[in-house]
């Protein structure tokens, strides 16, 4: 009983660590100048900096167009 | 050794047993299989889904478009305003912009972004819609006189070259320049309109719907591989939440821009119950790591095209396709023979993953040398912390040395593992950067499939073969990874049919439709329930002890630094002393 009460505490105070790194100490780092301009930059274009694959991100596509028209063109 | 049934024990294992002889019932007993059936079960509905659907007059305006942009590209020596709007007119069709396929995303898609409320993910009423909308609204207004302004400006400058029958060449580099600032704000102003779409929604019903339908969608090779059908469904609810969790989180504005994706989340979480208040057994039914992993594979195979290497042309194929591959195989040696790291399942996981793609090569290569899920884990978390310092290290280095943008672009495409940050990194620099970094990215997640392919059949032939002992052809076919016929035979099949209908339908019916409409998401929620997977049945002191010594750090900082230098060396002589006819037209 004790130990699963402890295990439990711990799951916890782990959730409670990742709300502190994703609201406190992550937005700190967005205070560093360059951190903060690129960060900036990444939202307000709306870009999906964790995307896995190529497809997952619209500007691929675009990139792709745009690059194989003006060569061809 | 008799053949092995998928059970509830092996599931929860370090990898999954695939010994012993081939044999027909293999066909509907093995996962493998299974991955390929389900993968093109999916594949076949995508196809009959939007192929006969294609948008109203897409034909005519794909030809118009083309027709300006020749015209356009025989009188000047620059991209005109014409040109980036006949460009920009055949890029808006696409086939999933039609109302069923945005039916399907609606019930297919991910948790919402939100800043600070969690529950913003899920539901958002109409009064904080509206709110939201309003406040879109003003910088969109703004965004859409800046671009007003820059196209006047751009429109100047481009008549007075043009009055010269741009033969003027300081006109043409300052008609270039505005137009370049134009382009630059019309992509704010884009940016800035998409976030006026918003309206309010409640993804409730859809997440139950689409648990109810993936669970019974991967029940079917559940029965037939020996498992209990109805612990799977009572478990797999559970393994699913875990995965909208994660999405949750990647979809958190901050999170986002640092690069932390559902992937991370996603282990994390696993990792916390597993160690903390553990999993119960009758859970461990639905943790089924290479399972999910290997139908996503098939899937992933669909979208790796071919054809697309020779987007930027022979530069680009020597900067993703030639120096990946020698970086890949110079870190694995260096970790074998100076390091001395003794997984050589490790070894190549890490490799591919910083040399190739991030994580999706790291998933692709660790399903095809069956390595253990801790080395995933390892290569994966190792990957994100170096992508969120790169992405933002690389563009304002760039930025501070005055490095060409097309040379910057191709450096940071070729180097920065994951993909997403390949777009945020260069769309910080320029235009010209992002085109040059995203397609140079493309060509190289294209590589995932040779490179899954290649270590299969060297794990096969060389590092699973008894000393002194030669393998026959049978004993190489018994080991294969078979999933990896369908990863390919997808691949395959894809580049054909976009080989076959033309880059520009290719780019709506099969970029902007089957793949991105339907696959994509599929694809990305088996991926996530993979990831809950591994975290669920990893333990974090086998975890400590795969990074003993440091020594997977070193492996990938060195094969980083090799990969930074031979890259930006490549890419300047390929785009400066070898083509630099290419990267003029750029």
């Amino acid at each position: 009983m004790k130990t699963t009460l402890r295990n439990w505490c711990k799951l916890f105070l782990s959730l409670f660590l990742i709300w502190i790194f994703i609201f406190v100490i992550a937005p700190l780092g967005e205070r560093v100048g360059v951190v903060g301009t690129f960060h900036r930059h990444v939202h307000e274009n709306n870009i999906d900096a964790s995307a896995l694959f190529y497809d997952e991100v619209a500007e691929f596509s675009h990139a792709y167009m745009n690059i194989r028209d003006s060569i061809k063109y | 050794m008799a053949e092995e049934k998928l059970t509830n024990e092996n599931a929860a294992s370090e990898v999954v047993t695939d010994v012993g002889k081939s044999g027909w019932s293999d066909l509907y007993t093995k996962e493998d299989y299974w991955a390929i059936w389900l993968g093109f079960g999916l594949i076949i509905i995508a196809l009959l889904i939007f192929l006969p659907n294609p948008p109203d007059g897409m034909r005519e305006t794909i030809a118009q478009s083309n027709a300006i942009m020749e015209k356009e590209a025989e009188t000047s020596p620059f991209k005109t305003i014409a040109w980036h709007d006949a460009n920009d007119a055949k890029l808006k069709v696409k086939a999933d912009d039609a109302t069923y396929a945005k039916t399907i995303a609606k019930w297919l898609g991910f948790p919402h972004g939100w800043t600070s409320n969690p529950i913003e993910a899920f539901l958002l009423s109409e009064e904080k819609a509206e709110a939201k909308k309003a406040k879109a609204m003003e910088k969109y207004n703004a965004a859409k006189e800046n671009t007003a302004a820059a196209l006047a400006a751009a429109q100047t400058a481009e008549d007075d070259a043009r009055a010269e029958n741009f033969g003027n060449e300081s006109l043409n580099t300052k008609a270039k320049e505005e137009i370049g600032k134009w382009r630059g704000a019309k992509n704010a102003e884009s940016s800035a309109k998409k976030k006026t779409a918003v309206g309010a929604y409640n993804q409730i019903g859809s997440f139950l719907g689409l648990c109810i339908i993936l669970a019974l969608f991967f029940t079917i090779g559940v029965i037939f591989m020996g498992l209990s059908p109805t612990k799977f469904l009572s478990a797999f609810p559970f393994v699913f939440l875990l995965a909208i969790l994660a999405y949750m989180l990647e979809e958190q504005s901050t999170m986002k821009a640092y690069g932390i994706g559902y992937a991370a989340w996603a282990i994390i979480f696993g990792l916390l119950i597993s160690n903390t208040i553990g999993v119960p057994k009758w859970l461990m039914t639905a943790v089924q790591t290479e399972y999910y992993i290997k139908t996503g594979l098939v899937l992933l195979g669909a979208e790796i095209l071919f054809g697309k290497i020779l987007a930027i042309g022979t530069p680009g194929i020597f900067v993703a396709w030639v120096v990946t591959p020698i970086v890949l195989v110079c870190t694995y040696m260096f970790g074998q023979r100076i390091l001395k790291i003794p997984s050589k399942t490790l070894n190549i996981t890490v490799s591919a993953d910083m040399s190739v793609c991030g994580v999706s090569a790291a998933i692709a290569t660790a399903a095809a040398c069956r390595a253990k899920k801790e080395e995933l884990t390892l290569a994966v978390g190792m990957s994100l912390i170096f992508t969120a310092i790169m992405m933002i290290v690389m563009p304002n280095f760039i930025k501070l040395v005055g490095m060409d943008h097309v040379l910057g672009g191709a450096w940071m495409g070729g180097t920065i593992d994951a993909t997403g940050a390949v777009a945020a990194a260069g769309a910080f620099l320029s235009d010209r950067a992002l085109y040059v970094a995203a397609t140079i990215k493309m060509i190289q997640n294209i590589m995932i499939g040779v490179i899954a392919f290649c270590v299969a059949v060297y794990w096969c032939c060389r590092v699973e073969r008894q000393p002194g002992c030669a393998v026959s052809a049978w004993e190489i076919w018994h080991r294969f990874p078979k999933f990896v016929l369908g990863f390919i035979s997808a691949s395959i099949i894809f580049s054909i049919i976009y080989q076959s209908i033309g880059s520009d339908v290719g780019y709506t019916m099969i970029d902007n439709g089957v793949i991105r409409g339907f696959l994509r998401y599929f694809r990305e929620w088996f991926f996530c329930l993979a990831f809950v997977s591994i975290g669920l049945a990893t333990n974090f002191r086998e975890l400590k002890g795969y990074f003993k010594g440091g020594k997977p750090l070193i492996l990938y900082v060195c094969g980083q630094s090799f990969n930074l230098m031979l890259t930006l060396l490549v890419a300047y002589i390929m785009f400066y002393l070898v083509f630099p006819d290419i990267t003029a037209k750029i």
